[in-house]
């Protein structure tokens, strides 16, 4: 039977991409002046499994690069070579070809040796003579922040070690820190390393508790001078596999492993019998997380949306026939339980923000560096949580907004001297929970927006700008497609694609931005945005007898239009007058090629608002305003003009979720400002 | 015969392909992903084998066959050391913390079943 | 002892000569599927219409949370009546990893055909565009015409899936 373990391999390119993260973030919070010994340790196991993982894709050319890399790490352990800002630049520069290779190699299942190549050669600078990788068990006792501590803990006479409470011992050891050996004599004493953060006596607070006081001598770890490296033996024992030969003759192992395992039944009995019972309530002390396909999550939460579904069409059912108390009673339980339930699931697919928070310092410190700049980042807010799809499509928007900030708010060091700033910039980045939704807030105390240049570029484009205009006014041209006012083009940014882009990138999050700038302060940009994509709070509505929901937040009133407030416009469409504005009226059931009862006064004008362009929308009916789950049309058919998504009513049937903004494209094809402001001029 | 395995390993990957391997050849498998994790679990079940990464937080390979080995009822069950590279300073630290053997990654997963079935015999 | 490898593995020969289709009734012609593309099949409801949309897809449906188009075939390929009466039922596919039902006037049973029964497909005479026409099977006296149905339910033509990923098709 041929066994296929080529499915394995996702799991591996996986890996390897959040080990070359890790080793990122620890790289970039380096300090070149005092390494942390805690980091240096996580960086070079990250290193060492990217070089683990890269030998099983088959890429041995990864392994090479990554022993490089090793061995530069090595050499800063020992403080044979200080991390200054070129080193951790080539080391970050290192993960980034190590990562596009990988992408490389796991698209077009090969990659490029030139680039790896070069790179080693990099990397060989650093590495003045060939060494063998460093034992990992060999790295530094971390000086400053945590320590070692010799632990010597006394065996019951009699009982030897499996008189100990050893679950609750090495649990209690494992919460403190890291245990590095273990050493027993079998019938007096048990000696143990600990590796711990965690002062002597919260150490020994917590053993005396355990074994009590007279039996556990805690100190300060001593290390046992080395014995001189023995000369490595002559290569060619690179096997891959092999059995150890204890005292014996490799012919004799065998034979001694049974003779253990004797040994073995014979103390079995007793030593189960021992632990068995101490054991099981300390076992799931460390579970902290497991991985899940996301479609797996779908899945449930589509299941519970029916939950949800089932559970209201009970609901109606009792209320309308149950006279009996405790069923009512019971069917609004299970309502309740269902709601958190789905409430539950939806949490499943939150994470924190810190996903995305973690990839700014490496933008911000090699743009810094381009531009000549000195920038520090400072981030709060890391850990609130947000829907997994929608952290992915803020990469790119907030990507974008902290480079503007870098390249056009953040001066030079010596124009913010002189105009007696702080020559070091800052970019803040924030993230808070606030009223059942997420902020995401840019600052930076750079130059701010120019209002003159602004102004003179809107009305050299013909845009309607003038200088009576408020500064909230003049701020909405930078969202204006192709603006810019930078002198010259950079490949930074400025190149006219940014602003409208990110906006109509929140936009489709269903998010609001907003703008704030001193001149002289800098820039304030505040980001709005639901919690996930997955829910939408809606207006149900019915248009030629088929329900459809309209996103509330897009709403700004709805009204019984009166015949002397609609004026039909010479090019034949319709206007209606909402106090001092005049908004285009669309029969929305004409843009959906429907038939309804728009041409009639019977219906309801909805009056919308996408980004400050304005509308009414004219629908049959209002049915009433709920949240819904926000279901994809497109896994099972194209996309339709004019329609987001859609979503499953209480009564079990689908409904449409209208696309407002593309609707109000559907009726003027071309940029409409123009027309729009033609229609109401002559209206 | 089939055998009650701990597989000790940080990498989610590895601990699944191992399990697999080892499944298919019909073994029962517990995972763990570090060794503390894997010294709790010995500790609640009687394995027949531990196969055990080497570089991993929390308590590396080797402390964990240190630690398995103070424990009579692991004086003499077989434990693998998983290692990248079979490099002499591994092997030294392996045979003094007292690992039956190692087995350097990639493993051939025929390979893997027939060393299981040399040590567990 | 099994034979693992790293580089995958060859599906192994189908090794029956049977093959199960469902049959159904569209018109006065009667057809057949492969049973494999049949998730499952449900008496008609009601279905939500869509706007933009050509007149022989019904509208979509909610299945366990799922929506997916409704087709009505018959209306696709121009028969005369496209009626929905008591033994009008949805037969819901499961093709290239997306849902689509199918209208069709009422499903018979499903029949096991071998290679033999199977016949090349004639060079005219069906109401369904030869192209989606696999072959003809023949169960005693009576005539099946076996349509390749992912071809036809990814198909340009039909228009349900994105240009892009029907093209892939």
């Amino acid at each position: 039977m041929a066994v296929d373990l080529t499915r394995f391999l996702p799991m591996f390119f996986e890996e390897t991409e959040e080990h070359l993260a890790n080793m990122e973030t620890q790289l970039l919070r380096l300090d070149p002046n005092a390494p942390d010994p805690e980091a240096l340790h996580s960086i070079f196991r990250a290193a060492h499994s990217v070089k683990g993982n890269s030998a099983l894709l088959g890429a041995a050319r990864f392994s090479e690069v990554m022993h490089r890399i090793e061995s530069i790490l090595d050499r800063i352990r020992k403080e044979q070579l200080k991390p200054d800002n070129d080193v951790i630049t080539l080391l970050l520069e290192a993960c980034d070809v190590v990562r596009e290779q990988a992408g490389r190699l796991k698209d077009k299942g090969e990659c490029d040796e030139a680039a790896l190549d070069a790179l080693h050669e990099q990397l060989r600078r650093f590495t003045p003579a060939e060494t063998s990788a460093p034992a990992l068990s060999s790295l530094p006792a971390p000086a400053r922040r945590s320590e070692r501590f010799s632990i010597e803990v006394d065996l019951p006479s009699g009982q030897g070690i499996t008189g100990l409470p050893l679950a609750n011992l090495y649990a209690e050891l494992g919460a403190l820190g890291r245990l590095e050996d273990v050493r027993t004599d079998g019938t007096t004493s048990l000696s143990l390393v600990l590796l711990t953060a965690q002062s002597t006596d919260a150490v020994r607070d917590k053993l005396h508790g355990l074994l009590g006081a007279q039996s556990v001598r805690v100190t300060p770890y001593v290390a046992p001078p080395k014995p001189a490296e023995p000369a490595p033996p002559p290569a060619g024992s690179a096997s891959e596999f092999g059995l150890f030969s204890h005292e014996a003759s490799a012919a004799q192992t065998t034979g001694m492993l049974s003779e253990r395992r004797l040994g073995r039944r014979a103390i079995d009995h007793e030593a189960t019998g021992i632990l068995g019972r101490r054991t099981t309530d300390r076992l799931h002390l460390d579970r902290s997380s497991i991985r899940v396909d996301v479609a797996k999550l779908d899945r449930l939460l589509n299941l519970v949306g029916e939950l949800v579904i089932a559970q209201s069409m009970l609901s109606e059912a009792a209320t309308r026939t149950a006279q009996d108390a405790r069923l009512r009673d019971s069917v609004a339980y299970v309502g309740r339980q269902t709601r958190e339930l789905q409430e539950a699931v939806m949490g499943i697919r939150l994470l924190p923000i810190d996903y995305l928070f973690s990839r700014v310092p490496r933008l911000v410190r090699d743009l810094a560096r381009r531009l000549g700049k000195e920038v520090e980042l400072i981030t709060h807010g890391a850990e609130t949580e947000l829907d997994k799809e929608m952290i992915e499509k803020l990469a790119d928007p907030i990507m974008h907004l902290v480079r503007n900030s870098l390249d056009h708010g953040i001066e030079a060091p010596g124009v913010r001297a002189a105009a007696g700033k702080e020559k070091v910039g800052k970019i803040q980045l924030r993230a808070t929970h606030q009223a059942g939704g997420v902020v995401i807030e840019i600052l930076d105390d750079g130059a701010g927006f120019d209002r003159e240049r602004i102004l003179a570029k809107a009305i050299e484009r013909g845009m309607p700008a003038h200088p009576g205009m408020s500064d909230e006014e003049v701020w909405q041209f930078v969202f204006a497609p192709g603006f810019t006012t930078a002198a010259e083009l950079s490949d930074i940014s400025g190149r006219g694609v940014g602003m409208d882009v990110v906006k109509r990138n929140i936009r489709a999050l269903g998010g609001h931005i907003e703008v704030r700038s001193r001149p002289g302060a800098g820039v304030h940009i505040v980001l709005r945005l639901p919690l996930t994509l997955a829910i939408l709070d809606g207006m149900t509505v019915e248009i030629a007898g088929e329900t459809f929901i309209v996103p509330l937040s897009l709403i700004a009133e709805a009204f019984l239009p009166q015949s002397y407030q609609v004026k039909t416009v010479t090019t034949g469409a319709r206007v209606v007058q909402v106090r001092d504005a005049y908004l285009p009226l669309l029969s929305t059931d004409q843009l959906l090629g429907l038939k309804g009862k728009t041409t009639t006064q019977a219906a309801i004008a909805i009056a919308v608002d996408v980004d400050g362009r304005r509308a009414a929308l004219l629908v049959d009916r209002l049915l009433g305003q709920q949240q819904v789950v926000i279901k994809s049309l497109e896994a099972n058919y194209r996309r339709i003009p004019g329609i987001a998504g859609a979503t499953v009513l209480g009564n079990g049937r689908v409904a449409l979720i209208l696309d407002i903004n593309a609707l109000l494209h559907l009726e003027i094809p071309t940029s409409g400002d123009q027309d729009l402001e033609a229609a109401l001029g002559a209206a | 015969m089939s055998k009650l395995v701990l597989t000790v390993d940080d990498s989610a990957a590895i601990r699944e392909m191992l399990a697999y391997v080892l499944k298919s050849a019909g073994h029962r498998v517990i995972e763990a992903e570090d060794g503390m994790d894997g010294l709790q679990k010995a500790l609640a079940n009687q394995f027949d084998l531990i196969i055990t990464d080497q570089s991993m937080p929390k308590m590396d390979g080797i402390t964990l066959v240190k630690a398995l080995r103070a424990l009579p009822q692991y004086a003499a069950v077989p434990i693998l050391l998983l290692t990248t590279e079979s490099s002499d300073g591994m092997k030294d630290e392996g045979r003094s913390a007292g690992a039956t053997g190692w087995l350097v990654k990639p493993f051939d997963p025929n390979k893997l079943i027939d060393v299981v079935g040399k040590v567990t015999r | 002892m099994q034979d693992f490898s790293l580089t995958a593995a060859r599906n192994s020969a189908p090794s029956a000569a049977l093959r199960e289709f469902l049959t159904f009734r569209l018109g006065h012609e009667d057809y057949a599927i492969d049973i494999l593309t049949v998730q499952e099949i449900r008496m008609f409801e009601s279905v939500t219409k869509l706007p933009s949309t050509p007149d022989y897809i019904k509208g979509v449906i909610n299945l366990r949370g799922v929506i997916a188009p409704v087709i009505d075939l018959r209306v696709k390929f121009g028969f005369e009546k496209a009626e929905y009466g008591p033994f009008t039922v949805l037969v819901v596919l499961r093709v290239s990893e997306r849902l689509a039902a199918v209208v069709v006037d009422a499903v018979a049973d499903v029949v096991a055909l071998t290679d033999e029964q199977i016949k090349p497909p004639p060079e005219l005479g069906t109401a369904v565009n030869i192209e989606y026409v696999m072959g003809l099977g023949t169960r005693g006296e009576q005539m099946l015409i076996l349509l390749d149905i992912e071809k036809l339910i990814t198909s340009r033509e039909l228009g349900i899936f994105d240009e892009d990923l029907a093209a892939a098709h």
